[in-house]
């Protein structure tokens, strides 16, 4: 096995296991989605209507 | 180590295969989504997904060097660059139209951008579980 590719791929593995997480669980919860939770993902909306949401680099279509 | 490297992108492939199944919860109808379920799985799905394509083309950009020798990579990550900043903007509006006027229109259009997006979530996955299928081994 490459040593780089499995420390990228645990990486990236972590880095959005870490991020959906909290998503995923609130599908399976049990009883009413509370008030703030609520107020966290219409917050989390309306940081995603920012119009430079997708200018960094990481959105860049490059040749190299 | 690749059985231990294999179950976290598989994992990471269900965990983004979950998304896009609706939830069967409930909401406290004091909130701001005022009881709307459809308005609060929404955004839950607008947000999930971008975090979802937004992990893939990170991920892709910080190791580009160790994955170009999964090329194929790079060439998907490209796809979502170019396309999924348009498919989240449609979803915002159809999903910010019809919370300005709850119709029958408003409601189809939005369920129609949110299909894209799930979409898009099931792509990313079978990327995930594609990468931890195809591991490259020097």
């Amino acid at each position: 096995m490459n040593p780089a590719f499995i420390l990228a791929a645990i990486d990236g593995a972590i880095t959005l296991i870490e991020k959906l997480s909290p998503l995923v669980a609130q599908l399976f919860q049990k009883g009413d989605i509370t008030v703030e939770q609520q107020k966290v993902l219409k917050d989390r909306l309306d940081a995603l209507s920012n119009p430079d949401l997708f200018s960094g680099p990481e959105w860049q279509v490059t040749k190299d | 180590m690749k059985r231990i490297l294999t179950s976290l992108l598989l994992a990471c492939a269900l965990c983004a295969g979950l998304l896009t199944i609706t939830g069967c919860h409930s909401l406290d109808p004091a909130g701001v989504y005022l009881g709307d379920k459809k308005a609060y799985d929404a955004d839950l799905l607008i947000s999930s997904s971008y975090e979802t394509a937004h992990s893939f083309v990170l991920w892709e950009y910080q190791n580009r060097a160790t994955l170009s020798k999964l090329p194929q990579i790079k060439e998907y990550a490209d796809t979502l660059r170019v396309q999924y900043p348009t498919w989240h903007k449609a979803a915002v509006a159809a999903r910010n139209a019809y919370l300005a006027a709850k119709t029958d229109t408003n409601a189809t259009a939005l369920a129609q951008a949110l299909a894209v997006l799930r979409q898009a979530v099931s792509s990313v996955s079978q990327w995930y579980a594609n990468a931890a299928t195809t591991l490259p081994t020097n």
